[in-house]
């Protein structure tokens, strides 16, 4: 026997499996049946990359076995052949891209069939035969038969590079899915498919429960469909002889409508159109809409990008709750299409409503309480004099300068136990004494500590001597021997000889500096505690160093927020400053309030769920013609089904033409044609459908692939279905695997899928591991 | 390679070992066609050794499990073991291999099964099933303790003695650098478990 030669016998066995057909899946057969699928391809030019053979052989391996355990295998191959990648491929080399798509799959084919899978070759379906996408095309005119395909004039993403709208779910942080573009938004005439239909969300959102998947990507559907429960609110909109009505909005925490500061309406709300008319800064506003609407949804709603804004001027909403009038703004922050495109902010308790408020100087109203709040101790500590004035009459101690003993009496009254402890000898202080003095107070990972001026440096002193752990660090104009003067002495020099421990930053949650913009001797210190800190700065008008003489006043309201309020507080907690409701819990507060809007009449129960309709239409040639035509008398009349498929015109320019126009407008002897209802003049619809419309019934197809009466005979669906097994890459999770749901779903209702199948295409899926590069 | 679902570095190394494998597998069969003419009456299934029982039940458990790549490993064993130690398996041994691993490397075992004398594809035959009463383990981890600490692990047939077992423990390498030259003052054996020698 000679040496294994592997070109030569699997070159022979392949010819024999393709001869004896081994693998062909049997109809009839008596055997149990299985159904293990593989996510078929799309026929690049590159061929097959290392995670296609990946997934196939698993489902090859297993498949060979099942056969081998006795049942009848439908293990099938094909090809997912229109979309952009073909298309572009074709513009690249200037070749027509149904010659490019033949040559890519052959190329293909040949590859994935030298590796011996054990595929049924009979039932290969190609997405881009007519005989195949008739039926794709079947499926959108029944869609639009049962009301859920419709066409809307709506700005949508809009992929600068492929000069193709795409649906929310092709764009991945901001960037088109395809090509890595950054998206913009567009406004054109657009056919979307009403997956949020409510004869089908809920069940997409349900039925997860019942499938074999792996929990993420369940997770990601379930977050992508994203149900929330809340209410919707109507605020009337003053003057009231505008004629503007309500503005509505939808929020899931109504129990903190006491808190509603402001309102936000997006660039795209139809109000602003209105409101132009009536607001006293026309031009402003104008200028921000038209420079928001270009903006990605990612750059709008980047936590981390600065929120911007504008006011409406002119007019304002009475907030239902507390009955006062609070301002209207147009922000880009909130999009359009989330909710009604509205909302009440609550700065307080969200945290992007908390960064804008604070920008724009609106108020912020605190009405949730942290339950452990009361139980939290402050611990301040005063900063130390020139002199010594315990002599003075009617001094009563640092303690009880400047701005504590306001703060401290604000903080009392909610609960929080304050510490000002007088530090001995303040005007020459010791570090030792002021260690003593500080040891004998209870401080804990839930403490705030207010450090003024000298008291600041020795705070930062002890938190990295001691190694302690606190909630929140506030120093207010910070001092650190920066510019001696003569009035330092050794004493004090000493005191401040100390280096920041590296490691407290991380020992705090959260560090705040105070500083003013009128102070200067202090600056430095304050820009060096923030930097060894890592604190964020708030600087406020003319302050100085935050002593009465500098201040003029003694209260110091900003400091007050900073030490209830860490940031925005959006968890549950216990309702305050809330009239009626105060004192409830968050999630009985929230009944509470739905129930007294509903009896007000001003609001009432809603469920919001962030899945839109489906963007289904692409400006693009290679894919399917929407099945259309636009009577001037009878509307939009659907192609009768004697008359499918559609097919793509065979024309020599398919470049995309950029104005949001499909290539094929421009094809007078395609587009224009006649009305199958009344006869007279009409024109084709010319944009054509995304590659998910081939995709997402391709394994119905399987199981009768010649079938040219109807989509699949549902005896041969009945043998075959559910899949049993499904294999393929975890980046289809909301793309690809949603929209099957929910095309199978709907043919499921009208019968195309036999009842006795079940709704759910894919019981059990998995996803193949990413193939990383040779070194990890 | 890693369980299927995990990420993974692409690796040459990995191919090369798995075509090191499958030329291995084929000298192994020709060694088999040598000794064993196929006129030779295929022994029962009852002949087939533990070994090959074992890796139908690992086989079998793995691919529903997607666990391909302790598959892989064991076919590796399996053929090392069987390499080694020819003489203890049988043509049906052998059938039952390539059976099992057809799913994984078809064209081989095509070919091999044709060789041994069989007209239809091997996809066309019953996966081999296996006896649990062949698969009980006859070897144990047998812990050796010096002074009162493990200082070793030795595998061991389940039923050794106690002077064949001091023997295997004081031949182990690690055992020998912490008995130092020194004589055993006193052995606990504890049977098929543990071995503690003070010295």
């Amino acid at each position: 026997m000679d040496r294994f030669d592997h070109q030569k016998i699997e070159k022979k066995w392949q010819e024999r499996w393709g001869k004896e057909k081994p693998f062909r899946a049997d109809d009839a057969s008596k055997k149990e049946k299985r159904y293990v699928l593989d996510m078929f391809p799309y026929p690049s030019a590159e061929g097959l990359h290392v995670g296609h053979p990946e997934g196939y052989t698993a489902s090859d391996i297993y498949s060979r076995y099942l056969r081998m355990k006795g049942y009848e295998v439908l293990h099938p191959m094909g090809f997912d052949a229109f979309g952009l990648p073909a298309e572009n491929y074709a513009l690249k080399t200037g070749t027509h891209p149904s010659a490019t798509t033949q040559k890519n799959i052959e190329n293909m084919r040949r590859q994935i069939m030298s590796l011996g899978f054990s595929y049924d070759w009979d039932r290969e379906v190609i997405t881009t035969d007519p005989k195949y996408y008739k039926w794709t095309q079947w499926i959108f005119v029944e869609l639009f038969k049962h009301g859920l395909a419709y066409e809307a004039d709506a700005p949508i993403n809009w992929c600068p590079k492929d000069k193709t709208g795409l649906a929310n779910e092709e764009v991945i942080n901001g960037k088109c899915e395809r090509c890595g573009a950054e998206v913009t938004k567009k406004k054109i005439k657009q056919w979307l498919v009403k997956i949020t239909d409510e004869r089908y969300i809920e069940r997409l959102l349900n039925d997860l429960e019942k499938l074999n998947w792996p929990e993420n990507v369940k997770e990601m559907q379930r977050h992508w469909i994203g149900r929330s429960e809340g209410a919707e609110i109507d605020f009337p909109i003053h003057p009231e002889q505008a004629g503007m009505g309500l503005l509505k909005v939808f929020t899931t925490r109504p129990d903190t409508i006491f808190g509603a500061t402001y309102m936000v309406v997006a660039p795209e709300h139809p109000i602003v159109k209105k409101a132009l008319k009536v607001v006293e800064n026309k031009k402003e506003v104008e200028k921000y809409v038209e420079t928001s609407i270009h903006k990605s949804d990612l750059d709008r709603t980047d936590l981390a990008k600065e929120k911007t804004g504008v006011e409406m001027r002119g007019i304002h909403v009475v907030n239902p709750a507390t009955k006062k009038e609070i301002p209207v703004w147009v922000a880009d922050y909130v999009l359009g299409s989330y909710g009604t495109g509205a909302i009440m902010a609550v700065p307080a308790h969200d945290e992007r409503d908390w960064e804008f408020a604070k920008k724009y100087g609106l108020p912020i109203k605190e009405v949730v309480q942290q339950a452990e709040y009361r139980f939290k101790t402050c611990l301040i500590i005063h900063g130390r004099p020139s002199k010594d004035h315990s002599g003075e009459p009617g001094f009563l101690g640092e303690e009880n300068c400047h701005w504590i003993p306001w703060v401290k009496k604000h903080l009392e009254e909610r609960g929080t136990t304050v510490y000002n402890p007088r530090m001995p000898r303040s005007w020459e202080p010791d570090y030792q004494e002021w260690k003593k003095t500080v040891e004998k107070i209870d401080i804990d990972e839930h403490s705030v500590i207010v450090g003024h001026s000298a008291g600041g440096a020795f705070i930062v002193r002890w938190l990295s001597e001691t190694k302690k752990k606190i909630r929140k660090l506030i120093l207010v104009s910070p001092s650190k021997s920066m510019n001696p003067k003569k009035d330092y002495v050794d004493i004090i020099a000493k005191f401040y000889e100390f280096n920041v421990d590296p490691d407290l930053k991380n020992r705090i949650n959260e560090s705040v500096i105070f500083t003013s913009n009128d102070e200067e001797r202090h600056l430095k210190s304050a820009e060096l505690y923030a930097k060894e800190l890592s604190a964020r700065t708030i600087r406020l008008e003319n302050h100085g160093h935050f002593i009465s003489r500098d201040m003029k006043n003694n209260e110091l309201p900003e400091l007050l927020t900073e030490i209830s309020l860490s940031r925005a507080f959006s968890g549950e907690g216990i309702a305050v400053n809330s009239g009626q409701f105060d004192g409830l819990k968050s999630s009985q507060c929230i009944t509470k309030v739905i129930d007294w809007l509903e009896k007000e009449g001003v609001g009432k129960r809603s469920v919001n769920y962030r899945l839109r309709d489906w963007l289904f239409s692409r400006q693009r040639y290679w894919g399917e013609p929407i099945p259309i035509i636009h009577c001037k008398n009878c509307g939009h009349v659907a192609v009768p089904e004697k008359d499918l498929p559609v097919e793509l015109p065979k024309v020599k320019k398919y470049q995309p033409t950029g104005t949001g126009q499909s290539p094929l407008a421009t094809i007078a002897a395609w587009v224009n044609t006649t009305c199958p209802k009344c006869g007279g003049k009409a024109k084709r619809e010319t944009n054509t459908m995304p590659q998910w419309a081939g995709s997402n019934w391709y394994f119905l197809r399987y199981c009768d692939p010649t079938n040219s009466k109807r989509l699949a005979d549902p005896k041969k669906l009945e043998e075959w279905l559910p899949v049993n097994l499904y294999i393929g890459g975890a980046e289809h999770a909301v793309l690809h695997l949603l929209y099957a749901r929910f095309i199978y779903k709907f043919l499921y209702d009208i019968g195309a899928v036999p009842e006795k199948v079940g709704d759910e295409p894919f019981v059990k899926l998995k996803n193949q591991g990413l193939i990383l590069g040779e070194d990890g | 390679m890693g369980p299927f679902e995990d990420a993974k570095p692409w690796s040459m190394k990995g191919i090369v070992g798995v075509r090191r494998f499958i030329d291995k597998v084929w000298k192994l069969s020709a060694s088999q066609q040598a000794s064993k003419p196929a006129q030779a009456a295929v022994p029962a299934l009852a002949s087939v050794n533990k070994r090959t029982h074992a890796l139908v039940k690992k086989i079998s458990e793995d691919i529903l499990a997607f666990k391909f790549n302790t598959s892989i490993a064991a076919y590796m064993e399996y053929v090392n073991a069987a390499t080694a130690d020819a003489e203890k398996f049988s043509l049906a041994d052998f059938e039952v291999f390539v059976k099992l691993l057809s799913p994984f490397a078809p064209h081989i075992a095509e070919e091999l099964w044709e060789l041994m004398g069989h007209r239809e594809s091997i996809s066309k035959e019953p996966w081999p099933t296996f006896d649990p009463k062949m698969i009980v383990e006859d070897r144990v981890q047998l812990v050796v303790q010096i002074n009162g600490k493990v200082r070793d692990q030795i595998m061991v047939a389940i039923d050794i003695n106690q002077a064949e077992a001091t023997r295997v423990a004081v031949a182990s390498e690690k055992v020998q650098k912490w008995l130092d030259g020194k004589q055993p003052k006193k052995i606990i054996y504890v049977k098929g478990k543990l071995l503690s020698i003070v010295v």
